[in-house]
């Protein structure tokens, strides 16, 4: 068994969610809610069981991989040697040469077998957590592709573009394209400078994204934030930016958590009224962006989301439905959500 | 007796209404909605039209409505572009569609039955040079001839996708006299007759065009004070379009077919003798026609161009079912309308043969349908999703680690997430399970224009498709060509 259940291991959550994620807190959240653990425990598992099938048959999703890892992390459940051994042999042939990763094996289009930036950000984070050796010609090539993604000029200079969704400019794609140039530097050795790259991400956060709050979620915020984080101090926000913040997360507040987007952004172009309902991962994201930056939010709503999650125990994993008129959308529950679920348990315990 | 007089069955109205006691209830599920419509009738059989009354409003309809193809094609075409809430009526921005429905409910409702027009366009169309050009010709024509415009300074506000617009009211009233002109001189042409008393024209710049120069037109027809009659006609379409689905020979006692409706082809259409009579598309330098050979006795090889070629079988059945569905594909099929009326006749571009519907029974009937004609004409199928669901695409997405990358100029388009395009594979997969059997055509999702989550029919074979849209355009304007390659079964 490879012991990533150790609360030192917890890095690549730690900083996906910092200041929530306290591994020790985690641990006893876990002891004290016996049967939410065993139905996460049981949930993960059964995910790991699958991803194995997955990848032995050749189908790989590194984005499920990376939450599957993170969630048997979280609740403390051993990776099995089998599933680690299939890692360890099929993950590289997610790199690709030339630099990048792909964020899926077994798919045969042209666009699916080109590098992208999340992809990337899942090989490296991966490989990271299970402290796989990877190649120093392509460590040092990935990094030079992943600098390459971001925009030197026009109206988006600093984001980071996937070549396949040129118009698509996400803070989501700038924090996963810093974190694996963080990644590649400081855990693999990559010659690498980042300062010039994070600082034209860090301008393009506050000069377009943070200014154009009608684009904004509670998962974009999160990521937006991660960029403009020090690691240590709140991050400081001009005060109009400051005073849209505090708006957005007052409107993404429901009675019982918070959801993604403002019921604006609906209300807006639809002739539909139905809000959208409160998210796991949306209801930690607004608890990290409290923490960022000090704005106070409703914790007891994020408390009461809680409270419904603590009893579950049927289904498999958790996760709350998204849905479309009268059509229940897949995904449900996802090791995402699950791992997110875990995290909000152990803060709110 | 001609094919194009032949009753395939019949409806008989006061039967209807007898055996439901003047009460009709029906519940039809439209995108994902499922309305309920109830009304109570009395009515009186007068002669070839029964009187019906609900209320104080008044209608008459056939007593018996034959089965004819025509009937059938505007059964298929309500069921797609017809009006489900309020009055009956149908919208549709092509010209020859519109004058179509036009007649065959003037044939079902009587030719003095009185029909409303409302005209839409978004203002955006106007916004290129071309159209202001155009508009400032018209204002001279229309100030010559003594027009009054409201003042610079009236000016009309809308709001819509969370932006406020003003708009001279003086450019609203020009654009409106544009649309208005246009539509009078395309009804013109087709010998159409529109009541210009009935008339009303709405510009807005929420209509849903996306860019300038965009149309965003509809020519919306309904038959005034309808309404109170809208769920009889909905439980006459309803058991038309089911029976036909279901291959049922009856419907109560109200709807008989002769045979079993997916059955019932008297006539089969020789598909070389059509194809080599009538079917032809222009490029810019030539008139074009496919050449067709034999491949054994079951098998008609039908090529455009060397020698990539299309196997459909050489005769195809004529029967509801086909009408029904030609019906439906000229009001949902994804083929730009105008563009199968010019076939033939005009240069043509960007055809191709796509059918979306959020029923799956719609879509595997679309796929039987393509069945019938020749085998393996289906290349693939996506799933299409809303532009104005990208917040939930989005949250979908972020369950799952990643995010939705759209190819588009705009974030909409092709999505280059295969995590995503796997979770609507399988949502289409519950929704849809018939169309278990195409999997391994699925080719990935589209989030474009404004519908909810559906199965999208998009490669059909390409070599077919001149051929097909032909086929389904001639049923409904051209049955002459239809009839001079039937083939008396």
């Amino acid at each position: 068994m490879n012991d990533i259940t150790h609360p030192e291991t917890m890095v690549q959550l730690s900083r996906l969610f910092p200041n929530v994620i306290e591994p020790g807190s985690i641990h006893r959240a876990l002891e004290s809610n016996v049967q939410f653990t065993k139905f996460v425990q049981d949930y993960l598992e059964q995910q790991g069981h699958r991803a194995q099938e997955e990848i032995a048959r050749g189908h790989l999703l590194a984005s499920d991989l990376f939450w599957i890892l993170c969630g048997l992390q979280a609740s403390r459940v051993p990776l099995p040697e089998e599933l680690l051994g299939l890692i360890r042999e099929r993950v590289p042939r997610l790199y690709v040469q030339s630099g990048g990763a792909l964020p899926a094996l077994g798919y045969h289009k042209d666009w699916q077998n080109r590098p992208k930036i999340y992809g990337t950000f899942y090989c490296t984070s991966i490989a990271e957590m299970l402290e796989l050796d990877l190649p120093a010609e392509w460590v040092e090539q990935t990094a030079r592709w992943v600098l390459g993604q971001q925009a030197l000029g026009g109206d988006e200079e600093g984001a980071f573009i996937e070549e396949d969704a040129p118009s698509v400019h996400d803070p989501r794609n700038g924090y996963w394209a810093l974190a694996s140039l963080r990644t590649l530097k400081e855990s693999f050795g990559a010659d690498v400078d980042i300062t010039g790259a994070h600082d034209r991400l860090d301008d393009w956060v506050s000069s377009s994204f943070l200014s154009d709050p009608p684009t904004w979620s509670a998962t974009k915020l999160r990521h937006a934030l991660l960029v403009k984080w020090d690691g240590e101090n709140q991050v400081q926000l001009p005060k109009a930016i400051e005073r849209e913040v505090v708006g957005l997360l007052q409107s993404l507040r429901t009675n019982v958590g918070y959801t993604e987007y403002p019921p604006v952004v609906k209300m807006g172009y639809r002739d539909d009224d139905v809000a959208l309902p409160a998210f796991l991962h949306s209801s930690l994201s607004v608890e990290v962006v409290s923490k960022l930056t000090g704005i106070d939010i409703d914790r007891e709503s994020i408390s009461r989301l809680v409270d419904t999650i603590r009893e579950s125990g049927e289904g498999g994993g958790i996760g709350i439905p998204v849905r479309i008129k009268e059509y229940h959308m897949f995904p449900v529950e996802t090791p995402l959500e699950t791992t997110c679920a875990i995290i909000l348990l152990s803060n709110y315990s | 007796m001609a094919w194009r007089d032949h009753a395939y069955g019949f409806i008989n109205v006061p039967v209807l209404l007898e055996q439901s006691n003047g009460e009709i209830s029906i519940e039809l599920s439209d995108s994902a909605v499922i309305r309920s419509y109830h009304a109570a009738y009395r009515w009186d059989v007068d002669g070839r039209f029964t009187r019906i009354e609900s209320g104080n409003a008044v209608t008459s309809i056939l007593t018996e409505i034959p089965l004819t193809y025509d009937v059938i094609l505007l059964m298929g075409l309500y069921a797609g572009d017809g009006n489900k809430t309020g009055n009956i009526g149908f919208s549709q921005r092509e010209i020859t569609i519109t004058a179509f429905v036009h007649r065959g409910l003037r044939k079902v409702f009587g030719e003095n039955v009185p029909f409303r027009w409302n005209l839409l366009e978004d203002t955006k169309r106007f916004l290129t040079d071309d159209y202001r050009e155009q508009l400032r010709v018209l204002e001279e024509e229309l100030v010559a001839k003594g027009f009054e415009f409201p003042p610079p300074n009236d000016v009309r506000s809308f709001h819509c996708a969370n932006r406020d617009y003003e708009i001279q009211a003086r450019e609203v009233e020009l654009m409106k006299a544009f649309i208005r002109r246009e539509f009078e001189a395309k009804a013109h042409a087709i010998g159409m007759e529109v009541d210009e008393a009935r008339f009303s024209v709405t510009v807005s710049p929420c209509k849903g065009a996306l860019s300038p120069g965009q149309s965003a037109l509809e020519y919306i027809q309904g038959i005034e004070r309808s309404r109170p009659f809208l769920p009889l006609w909905l439980k006459i379409l309803n058991g038309c379009v089911n029976s036909i689905l279901e291959n049922r020979v009856r419907e109560g006692e109200w709807l008989l077919w002769r045979e079993p409706p997916q059955e019932s082809s008297p006539w089969k259409l020789d598909v070389e003798c059509y194809i080599n009579s009538h079917v032809r598309w222009l490029t810019s330098t030539r008139n074009n026609r496919y050449s067709t050979s034999r491949a054994g006795d079951d098998l008609l090889r039908l090529s455009k161009r060397g020698d990539v070629y299309v196997e459909v079988y050489p005769e195809w059945p004529i029967s509801p079912f086909e009408l029904l569905h030609s019906g439906l594909y000229l009001a949902e099929g994804g083929t730009k309308k105008e563009t199968m009326f010019e076939l033939g006749s005009e240069v043509t571009s960007g055809l191709r043969v796509s059918f979306t519907s959020s029923e799956e029974r719609l879509v595997l009937n679309f796929l039987r349908f393509l069945n019938r004609l020749g085998p393996n004409l289906l290349r693939a199928w996506k799933v299409k999703i809303g532009k104005k669901y990208s917040a939930e695409l989005d949250i979908l997405a972020q369950k799952r680690g990643v995010l939705p990358l759209m190819g588009g100029e705009k974030g909409q388009g092709y999505l280059r997430t295969m995590e995503v395009a796997e979770d609507l594979l399988a949502w289409a997969e519950k929704y849809n399970p018939g169309i278990g059997g195409i999997r391994e055509k699925f080719s990935h999702v589209e989030s474009t224009g404004v519908g909810i989550p559906r199965v999208d029919i998009h490669g059909v074979n390409s070599t077919v498709d001149v051929a097909l849209l032909t086929f389904i355009r001639d049923l409904m304007i051209n049955p002459d060509s239809i009839e001079d390659c039937l083939v008396k079964q």
